[in-house]
């Protein structure tokens, strides 16, 4: 193998330093980039600091700005990087609203009637579980208004109540412990016995009604 | 204010102590060669003069200046002050990862080109420890920033203020102890001004306290995560 490399080059391929391996490995956008930043720090910026330290050592009045400050201002412009756009798809249909990573559409009863940017106060994403159902806190919000009415009402302690529910069968509330709503909804309860986000829509209605 | 340029000052100060929270200051502007306006002393920052800008103690003894002086409005002072202090952070913050890696890569060199005890310093355990601890610290602190700074970009500075919040701590944190390693790295040349560690460790030191000290951030970024659970 290195054989045939070496009678197809005639010679072995350039060994590229750690850095110029680690800049050659950076996609092409950004790449002009760093080189222009790296360009500019070498040719104008390292050797300007033993100068500009030279100046204020042997400066009879410290308190005078070093002319070699003066020669380098508005030459920061050479490293600003031009702006990289990157080619994406044209949004069309249903995507076009978008303007950040595609999320499947949230069901309004579980997100509830306050709009996304209200919700993410702090711009926080909180993971992976976040694409699935879009924002945790309004459902955490949703299951926990009726329940902690209902533990206190009972004088029972919020603190302790757990609303991790995931994969979790619920707690047997009052609704149905009652024989006349547990005639009328057996299907919903055996929906909400599992885990799921339908149980949660569930739930949620059921506590806050 | 010891640089001779400086013709104009801007003072920021309680203009009525009753008023309600972050309404109390104004900001005026105050030329540099009214009456009343007194120098003191120079104050040094860790030993630094840094000359010619400098840090000067002034007292302002009845010095006037016409009411149309006030910048905004009497009250809006803090409003000014934070409109340009969400930036102002993460600017720090970046220059801040900037320093980070400079005095890595200075650490590395002089590791490199140092022996002691029959073993060049950069082969040992406890460098390549060192160097792997501050490479961690480094690419977290500067993921931490890239995501504020996304989150400023996508939803503003209102809502990624606990972003803000969070790189304002952790950043110079990180930065002074990696400079801290690094100097540790140069030995006993690390203290000298010849590789610039000291001064390094100095102003990310200041970074602490500049533009909102920690504790005010740690409050804030405790605040807005306890207040997202309802």
């Amino acid at each position: 193998m290195a054989v045939h490399i070496a009678t197809v080059f005639g010679q072995s391929p350039p060994q590229h330093t750690g850095r110029e391996r680690w800049i050659s490995n950076i996609p092409t956008g950004p790449r002009s980039c760093v080189e222009k930043l790296n360009k500019f720090m070498d040719e104008v910026i390292y050797p300007a600091e033993p100068v500009y330290e030279e100046q204020m050592e042997k400066a009879k009045d410290r308190w005078q700005l070093p002319t070699v400050i003066e020669e380098l201002q508005g030459r920061g412009e050479e490293a600003r990087p031009v702006e990289h756009v990157p080619a994406g798809r044209p949004r069309v249909g249903r995507h076009a609203r978008h303007d950040g990573p595609l999320q499947p559409r949230i069901r309004a009863d579980l997100r509830g009637p306050r709009p996304l940017l209200d919700r993410l106060r702090s711009g926080q994403l909180l993971g992976a579980r976040h694409r699935q159902h879009g924002s945790v806190r309004p459902l955490r919000q949703q299951g926990a208004q009726g329940e902690v009415a209902e533990a206190a009402a009972q004088r029972r302690d919020p603190l302790l109540l757990r609303h991790d529910r995931a994969g979790r069968s619920p707690r047997p509330t009052r609704a149905t412990s009652s024989a006349a709503s547990r005639a009328t909804a057996t299907t919903t309860s055996s929906t909400a016995a599992s885990g799921g986000r339908r149980a949660w829509a569930i739930r949620a209605a059921r506590s806050s009604s | 204010m010891g640089d001779p340029r400086c013709k104009v000052i801007i003072l920021m100060g309680k203009s009525d102590p009753n008023a309600p929270a972050y309404r109390q200051q104004s900001m005026i502007v105050v030329p540099r060669d009214t009456p009343g306006i007194k120098i003191v002393k120079m104050l040094h920052v860790f030993g630094y003069d840094d000359a010619p800008h400098g840090h000067a103690e002034v007292i302002y003894d009845n010095v006037r200046v016409p009411k149309s002086s006030i910048l905004l409005g009497e009250g809006r002072g803090f409003e000014i002050a934070q409109g340009r202090l969400g930036p102002g952070r993460i600017h720090h913050c970046m220059r801040a990862i900037g320093v980070a890696e400079r005095a890595l890569e200075m650490a590395i060199k002089r590791a490199k080109s140092r022996v002691a005890f029959g073993q060049r310093i950069s082969e040992m355990g406890v460098t390549k420890a060192h160097v792997a601890d501050m490479r961690m610290e480094i690419d977290m602190a500067r993921l931490l920033v890239l995501k504020a700074a996304w989150a400023m970009d996508k939803y503003g500075n209102k809502e990624a203020r606990q972003q803000i919040a969070m790189i304002k701590v952790a950043v110079p944190n990180i930065t002074s102890k990696v400079v801290d390693r690094c100097l540790q790295l140069h030995g006993a040349g690390g203290v000298s001004q010849v590789f610039k560690l000291a001064s390094m460790y100095a102003h990310q030191r200041t970074l602490r306290l500049a533009d909102g000290p920690d504790e005010v951030h740690r409050d804030q970024v405790g605040r807005l995560e306890i207040a997202k659970y309802n």
